[in-house]
């Protein structure tokens, strides 16, 4: 969609809306800023077809000219005030850099408002492989791009909403059963590029002569997807007893781009851009078919029921849901060839939850839901059931529950003491191929029960300090999967102080810890006995921020936090793959190769403060460094090899000052400067992403409430 | 931690428990700390905060409660539809007499909504959300006192320059949030794109939300949700098995690094990844035994380099497939 146009869609919306209440008593309120940045990226990532760390989130076009600059209406306020205060119609819209911005346009009038919102956004990915097979260091040079090696890999979101709400009492005609109607709808638009990766396996996809070192390919495929939706919802409150709110939504996703197939030389098959001929000679018409990351058409279709009983003191409220996944559109080539017939998940959702105050000091607060999914899958198939090796989710019902008893010995604080619960069935089903996982080797359970019991607090004693937590254990009595925990301890807290002299400041501290582990998945070897997929993890981190004033004209401002993140887990490895045992002419054994420890640690600082040199002028000054390290220790060749390739040692440093005049009452401008820093200390050189930006501003914005009598 | 003894256990030993001592020393030695520090400064208590009417109070007019009160929360003028302070502040006679902040009273969240009744249904879960649990009043976010959003103090323009206004209040509070958005791999939220009540409701009873966590993910990820014929279980449970969608250390917001995460749940046949048939580590044999009874030979490049070409490499079709039962595509 041209931006432009955009843009001048907007303000025609805003105009065709406001120009007829300026007859009202209305006042003009707001603000315009205009914008400049210059930008001076620097390092091998200044090119326009190469994506910088930056680049992930901010994107920034022409970066490979002289100088790349964006300008803009960074912030636009635009709106009409009634004498009471509040805002007839506003427009605002921000935008901080190139693919990135977003506009709102609200109005409010008696029985009904509306809201209009426009987003647009582009994020990029970084290119890891982009040297032919074989060429180059032996860790990086591992993907082909059978179709360009100069493709930026990136999505465009470009959305636009509207809500519509009407209240019948706003016309004069209050009714319970039609306290509210609400229309909305949404269309989003997605596009770009992105990388399909993929391993081509077996000899007969390899084609004659097919090397090894061949088989790792990628290409270049289109992103052109449309996400429609509308929805209705309404709220009503007969006779005063309960407050109850319908909605109805149907979504349908479409993705336009054409889908890539193994193929047999046709045009958008893989085959057709084979630059090696490695897929010369390929015979086989039904693998032919196979496509390449396909992405399923699907509409949605979601209905909801919430009902809140006016209890008095008594808070309750439950609902129920449910929402149908169903594939529309197009179908696979291969699900046509093997009359496979349109897909579909269904999700149920049934839940209540209230509090109940037992005495002034006392309360009881529990919850329970039920949730369920139900995939359609005519399991049958043989495009399914010929291949099909691991357990067939066909079910999957939960059960989540919850009881807290809460005393407020005093105004500000409150303890409580509570039970959380969780129930999982998965209907599990295997043998449905011959080369089916058998369920002594499968790493999924039927079942996961957990318990949790806990403590938390939160006091308000004085309102200079706050502290709040909670501390609990979970118990696992079965779980599903070998991350699931089945014994953990965690604690979370915060802390706020307020001091208001000597120097006023403001401090306030969290943390949350979190122990645990689990060891019941267990892969039973059919000689070599069981082994079992032990699993460990500890969690923290903490932060510290502090603000003070220790002048009136100067703000000083710190934070430091610190993330970790430590598992241990028992790598398996097996003589042969799961689904070739048991037969008795193999063996399948379990053996434990290695025990990774794995560690990841980030630390950020930010340090800076603002001072108010004159009435007009202002100064800033901060910066922010983080720094990210991870590391793969323990025994055994897999950990040492994850080591070898797979450290992490980076730091993002940014530093910002700048400069605040107001000229005029109506009038400021503002000047500021930008450094950012990705530094990359990699081990493998063709992996190094090290990248750094100058960004310079300069900005005028236009005081409107000011212009105005 | 660090059990040993049965046959196919691992003994994790590690982290030790002195590691673990140490930790908790630090934990419980913070805490302390800042409770010496709260206690040991000269503080002007403020007193809990009142929001029960004050008996034989008589209303004065908001004139005179603005001889006192210049500024409200830095507010010159409140706007006028919130002008009338003893509205929600009741009579204000006995605490104009006095100034004893005891004799007025504050809001609480059911003076809020007795008017704010447009868009009812947003607050349905109020009464037992996580925010009211947590004694979060409505005015702890929503500044009664102006017509404006609140501002993003400065010191988080600099890491987080871009973020919305909404998403600076929640970061106020949820401060592990706000240092993850500044992760190398994290949710545009920094940036301006997304906004935290892009997927959160600050009013909500996050405990019974309707469907899973995947449903709200498919708002934006539709691609990702299939239907699909062969799937990943702890995909269609979990997104968040995998993923910390406020950031993380690594690419696509995954939790721990490629291929850790995959191979904490999943063995590896040798005859794919390791020794024998197609690449694998030249000169090693099939495994037969346990670490560290029987420890691997020495590491080679082909086994590496599968641990680098990052398992969705290959097994590029993670979250589901329409043609291939080990996720390859």
């Amino acid at each position: 969609m041209n931006t432009y146009v955009t843009r001048a869609a907007i303000l025609a919306g805003y105009v065709l809306i406001a120009t007829p209440l300026l007859a009202d008593d209305l006042t003009p309120r707001g603000d315009v800023t205009v914008g400049i940045q210059l930008y001076r990226p620097e390092g091998p990532f200044e090119r326009d077809d190469t994506a910088s760390f930056f680049d992930k989130y901010r994107y920034l076009k022409n970066k490979g000219t002289d100088l790349p600059f964006f300008v803009d209406l960074t912030h636009l306020d635009l709106g009409l005030v009634r004498d009471d205060g509040t805002y007839a119609v506003r427009l605002q819209r921000w935008s901080p850099g190139w693919s990135n911005d977003r506009a709102e346009l609200e109005g409010g009038w008696p029985g009904v408002s509306l809201l209009a919102d426009y987003r647009r956004y582009r994020s990029d990915e970084l290119r890891l492989f982009s040297s032919p097979t074989g060429v180059g260091s032996a860790f990086a040079s591992v993907f082909n791009d059978d179709t360009s090696a100069d493709d930026r890999f990136f999505v465009r979101r470009t959305s636009a909403g509207l809500a519509v709400r009407v209240r019948p009492a706003g016309f004069d005609h209050p009714s319970d059963l039609l306290k509210e109607l609400e229309f909305s709808s949404r269309y989003e638009h997605r596009s770009g590029q992105r990388q399909d990766r993929y391993v081509l396996s077996g000899s007969q996809e390899r084609g004659a002569g097919g090397l090894n070192t061949s088989r790792f390919r990628a290409f270049t495929r289109d992103i052109d997807q449309d996400v429609t939706s509308i929805g209705t919802r309404i709220v009503s409150t007969p006779w005063d007893l309960l407050t109850s709110a319908i909605e109805l939504e149907f979504e349908s996703f479409r993705e336009r781009a054409p889908t890539t197939t193994l193929g047999a030389g046709e045009p958008g098959s893989i085959s057709a851009f084979d630059p090696v001929g490695i897929l010369a000679g390929f015979q086989d018409p039904l693998k032919s078919l196979r496509a390449f990351n396909y992405v399923p058409d699907t509409d949605r279709l979601y209905a909801s029921l919430r009902v809140r009983p006016h209890l008095g003191p008594v808070q309750f409220h439950g609902g129920a849901s449910v929402t149908r996944l169903k594939q529309a559109g197009s179908r696979a080539p291969e699900q046509i060839a093997f009359g496979l017939d349109d897909n579909s998940v269904t999700t149920y959702s049934i839940y209540g939850a209230g509090e109940f105050p037992l005495t002034d000091q006392l309360a009881l607060n529990g919850y329970a839901k039920f949730w369920k999914r139900r995939n359609a899958l005519d399991s049958g198939n043989i495009l399914f059931s010929k291949d099909q090796t691991d357990a067939f989710l066909e079910q999957l019902r939960e059960v989540k529950n919850g009881l807290e008893l809460r005393a407020t010995p005093m105004a500000g604080t409150d303890l409580t003491l509570g039970y959380r619960g969780r129930f999982v069935r998965r209907d599990l089903e295997f043998q449905k191929s011959t080369r089916s996982v058998a369920p002594e080797f499968t790493i999924i359970g039927e079942d996961t029960t957990i318990h949790t019991g806990y403590l938390g607090w939160n006091l308000r004693l004085v309102r200079s300090l706050q502290l709040s937590g909670e501390a609990g254990y979970e118990n696992g009595t079965e779980i599903g999967y070998p991350r699931e925990l089945e014994r953990a301890y965690y604690a979370k807290a915060r802390v706020s102080y307020v001091l208001p002299r000597p120097v006023p400041m403001t401090l306030t501290a969290s943390g949350r810890f979190l122990d645990g582990e689990s060891d019941e998945i267990e892969l039973l070897g059919e000689s070599a006995g069981a082994r079992r997929k032990q699993f460990e993890v500890r969690r923290w981190n903490y932060d510290v921020t502090l603000t003070a004033v220790p002048k009136e004209s100067l703000v000083v401002f710190g934070s430091f936090t610190q993330h970790r993140n430590e598992e241990r887990f028992a790598h398996l490895r097996s003589n042969i793959r799961r689904f070739e045992g048991p037969v008795p002419a193999s063996i399948l054994n379990f053996f434990i190769d290695s025990v990774p420890q794995y560690e990841s640690d980030v630390l950020s600082v930010t340090l800076g403060g603002s001072y108010q040199i004159s009435k007009t002028l202002e100064a800033s000054l901060a910066t922010t460094v983080t720094r990210t390290r991870v590391d793969i220790a323990g025994g055994g060749g897999a950990a040492r090899a994850l080591d070898e390739v797979n450290q992490i040692r980076n730091q993002i440093t940014s530093i910002e000052c700048g400069l605040s005049y107001r000229a005029t009452r109506q009038v400021r401008l503002d000047l500021g400067y930008r450094f950012d820093r990705f530094h990359d200390d990699v081990r493998l050189e063709a992996l190094d992403f090290s990248t750094r930006e100058h960004t310079l501003s300069v900005s005028v914005t236009m005081d409107l409430d000011a212009l105005t009598p | 931690m660090g059990r040993s003894g049965e046959k196919g256990d691992v003994t994790m030993n590690s982290l030790t428990a002195s590691k673990r001592t140490r930790i908790a020393t630090l934990c419980v030695g913070s805490f302390v700390a800042a409770l010496v520090a709260c206690v040991s400064v000269v503080w002007t208590p403020l007193g809990p905060r009142r929001t029960a009417d004050v008996a034989n109070a008589e209303p004065i007019g908001a004139p005179v409660c603005a001889a006192c009160h210049e500024q409200v929360h830095g507010q010159e003028s409140p706007a006028p539809f919130h002008a009338d302070c003893e509205s929600c502040h009741g009579p204000g006679s006995l605490h104009a007499a006095s100034g004893d902040t005891q004799l007025i009273r504050f809001p609480g969240n059911d003076d809020c909504l007795a008017c704010h009744t447009e868009g009812v249904a947003e607050h349905m879960e109020w009464g037992t959300s996580e925010h009211a649990r947590a004694g979060l009043y409505c005015s702890d976010c929503h500044n009664p006192h102006s017509g404006e959003e609140s501002e993003l103090r400065p010191f988080e323009q600099v890491a987080l320059p871009r973020i919305d206004l909404e998403s600076a209040l929640c970061v106020e509070c949820h401060r592990d949030v706000a240092s993850r958005l500044k992760f190398p791999s994290h949710h545009p939220v920094a940036e301006g794109a997304l906004g935290c009540t892009s997927c959160h409701n600050a009013h909500e009873d996050r405990r019974v939300s309707f469907g899973d966590r995947n449903e709200r993910c498919a708002t934006c990820h539709q691609d990702y949700m299939g239907p699909w014929v062969f799937e990943h279980p702890p995909v269609v449970e979990d997104c968040m098995t995998c993923h910390n969608p406020h950031g993380a250390v690594t690419e696509n917001l995954l939790e721990t690094i490629q291929p850790v995460i995959c191979l904490s749940c999943h063995s590896l046949p040798d005859s794919r990844h390791h020794t024998t048939g197609s690449s694998g580590i030249p000169g090693q044999s099939t495994i037969s035994g346990d670490y560290p009874t029987a420890p691997g030979t020495t590491i080679g490049t082909q086994e590496a380099r599968a641990f680098l070409r990052r398992c969705t490499d290959c097994h590029s079709a993670v979250h589901g497939s329409y043609t291939d039962e080990h996720l390859r595509h």
